[in-house]
């Protein structure tokens, strides 16, 4: 439902901003009736309903279309093609985020106060105030650029994937360790913690077990949004590393206007949404046995 | 030799505002198989004297004793480590909010086992059969079933009753039930220390319980210790306290109960508090020079806002700390002797 909702603003939207593929204001040295022709080829010369109608159509069949600009090309195969290299870097970032962020988020608020927590502070603050925009530009000057130790485009070697990833990374390092640590100092002063310790459990069984199950709710609430953010590929990183991911062409795609893939990938992005906050509350389930029963 | 000797034991908090004198020159022993009861208002000092026993208080609390020893132990001298050994294996607590107590993300079978399967290296399928043991011990219907819920899906009492089951897991020397029926139900509270009172003697496990009411204390324990403003005012068997009471602060307690017999059990006992006395218990921030108990004494002279009483025995097991008692009161600096 949501998703049906979402393809036809965009749709409709997108018919409603002022120029199309192959309009001839843009193609000045292409002969206007051949611009008609190709535009009726594609059914473009079609009343707006009329496309709409086509165009679920062809979607209930698992057809995205073929791309206007990239002659040949279907959607389909150029999200296939796309969507494994932003997954890959996206996949990497993420749990990079998550072992980094709880890890630090963690240990600042077992040893609140600690150079670590200072630390992580001031990671956190740079993390959350500075785009990830100006932080990938910087990255990529020193350590591209100025220091030459990594490469600066392309996804050829493991090398690629450093800079990328830690620039995707960068802000939800900040975000996840904030609220870790937190919930954790909450959690830490609940009693079930003493009754671990007195126990006599060691302190990481408390911890971990006792203290960070508990603790990491909020972070697993922020892992939808933030799974369907990075697997589907992020359009400055990409486009600044020159990765051919998804989030690249659908970058192109908006200044090409074209239609068809600007339809497939906001589907496949809405898509992705909701597929990961159903693995969200799945995950709440399995953590949280209250969640479970009223399910 | 004592099963628990606490000598001259201080906990202070060190926080923001200054030092919060949380226990100051607390002493007290107890046998193999002896149950003590600690009675005093809230904030008197109660708990942070039996968390830093057990180590279990922030590191924002300072603790240091002339000696603890439990079990023949020096704990002053252990390590963490080797303190953990002892905590829910030789020591159980139960503490006041069952609510809270349980870890409400796993099973109660899973936090019944984990003293277990942690100190008696029992296998999975040996704490699980302890368990069930264990939950029919405490008196918990339909054991099986018990073992695989949440602790949301029981109620306090019941919690409880889990927290108790876990606290003698491992066949505990000392249990510390720090006011564990404080936040049940009147009748609640009475099953809960009947099953205490069961546990005890079938177990022969020492007690140390914890509470503000004195009902609740006399159904359990033969010794009693008045603690105020972080101190021990007076302590004594419970028929010493009772009908040989020295301490005003005791008085009070005493009056302040709906009847004054050490007969009444707790049911009526919730409703004993100790708050019916007049003024409020002193500030450990910044703690009266002399008696804590002198600005609400009615008895109080002026050596009392001026120095700390010292103890005085009245019989090898009753002993209190106020001027009015101390027989040599006008003898400067006489090393009294501990009860
Ligand atoms: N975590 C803490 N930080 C600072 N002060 C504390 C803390 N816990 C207890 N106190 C103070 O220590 C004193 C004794 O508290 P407590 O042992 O809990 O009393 P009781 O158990 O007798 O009610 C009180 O004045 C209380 O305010
Ligand atoms: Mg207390």
């Amino acid at each position: 439902m949501t998703i049906f909702i979402l393809i036809t603003v965009t749709f409709f939207l997108m018919h409603a901003v002022p120029g199309g593929p192959f309009s001839p204001a843009e193609e000045k040295n292409v002969p206007p009736e051949v611009l008609a022709r190709i535009a009726s080829m594609y059914g473009l010369d079609k009343p707006v309903g009329e496309q709409y109608i086509l165009y679920i159509k062809n979607l209930l069949h698992g057809d995205l279309g073929v791309s206007y600009k990239k002659t040949g090309t279907g959607v389909n195969e150029l999200v296939e093609r796309g969507f494994p290299v932003s997954a890959r870097v996206g996949a990497w970032a993420i749990a990079l985020a998550l072992i980094i962020g709880v890890g630090l988020g963690v240990l600042s608020a077992i040893w609140r106060g600690s150079p670590v927590d200072v630390f992580s502070l001031i990671l956190a603050t740079v993390g959350i105030s500075i785009p990830m925009f100006v932080i990938s530009l910087l990255l990529l000057r020193v350590f591209a650029g100025m220091l030459k130790w990594l490469p600066s485009y392309g996804l050829t070697s493991w090398r690629h994937y450093i800079l990328p990833v830690a620039c995707l990374s960068f802000n939800p390092v900040a975000y996840i360790a904030r609220q870790t640590r937190s919930s954790m100092l909450e959690v830490m002063e609940q009693d079930y913690i003493r009754s671990a310790r007195a126990k006599g459990l060691p302190e990481l069984v408390v911890i971990v077990k006792h203290g960070l199950k508990n603790a990491v709710m909020p972070v697993v609430t922020y892992l939808g949004p933030l799974v369907a953010g990075l697997l589907t590929g992020s359009f400055v990183v990409e486009r600044l590393f020159s990765i051919p991911g998804i989030g690249r062409d659908f970058v192109t795609s908006i200044t090409d206007r074209d239609y068809t893939v600007i339809m497939g990938i906001t589907i496949f992005f809405g898509a992705f949404v909701v597929i990961s906050n159903l693995v969200v509350d799945i995950l709440y389930a399995v953590i949280d046995p209250k969640v479970r029963i009223t399910e | 030799m004592p099963l628990l000797i606490l000598d001259d034991l201080n906990a202070t908090f060190h926080i923001a505002a200054g030092d919060v004198q949380a226990v100051r020159g607390l002493s007290l022993q107890l046998e193999e198989g002896e149950s003590i009861g600690i009675v005093g208002e809230s904030g008197s000092g109660k708990s942070a004297a039996m968390l830093s026993v057990m180590g279990l208080l922030p590191a924002t609390c300072e603790v240091s004793a002339r000696s603890i020893v439990f079990n023949n132990i020096e704990l002053t001298r252990i390590g963490r480590r080797d303190l953990r050994k002892l905590l829910g294996k030789d020591i159980g607590m139960v503490f006041q909010d069952p609510m809270t107590s349980l870890n409400p993300l796993y099973t109660i079978g899973s936090q019944l086992t984990e003293s277990l399967r942690l100190h008696l290296r029992y296998t999975p399928r040996q704490a699980r059969e302890r368990a069930l043991e264990l939950l029919r011990m405490v008196e918990i219907p339909s054991p099986e079933t018990r073992l695989k819920q949440y602790p949301y899906e029981l109620s306090g009492g019941m919690r409880q009753r889990v927290m108790i089951a876990s606290a003698i897991s491992c066949n505990p020397k000392l249990i510390i039930a720090d006011e564990p029926t404080t936040a049940l139900d009147v009748t609640i509270q009475a099953q809960i220390l009947d099953l205490l009172m069961s546990l005890k003697q079938k177990l022969n496990v020492s007690i140390v319980l914890i509470s503000h009411d004195l009902g609740v204390i006399t159904s359990l324990c033969r010794r009693i210790l008045v603690m105020y403003g972080g101190m021990m005012v007076e302590t004594g068997t419970t028929r010493e306290v009772f009908y040989d009471a020295r301490h005003p602060y005791t008085w009070g307690l005493l009056r302040s109960r709906p009847s004054g017999s050490p007969q009444t059990q707790s049911a009526d006992g919730a409703r004993g508090r100790l708050v019916s006395l007049p003024g409020a218990p002193p500030d450990m921030l910044h703690p009266p020079p002399g008696c804590p108990f002198a600005p609400r004494c009615p008895h109080a002279m002026r050596i009392c806002n001026e120095y700390i009483p010292p103890i005085t025995d009245f019989s090898s097991t009753h002993a209190a700390a106020c001027h009015l008692v101390y027989a040599n009161a006008r003898l400067p600096k006489k090393e009294a002797s501990h009860g």
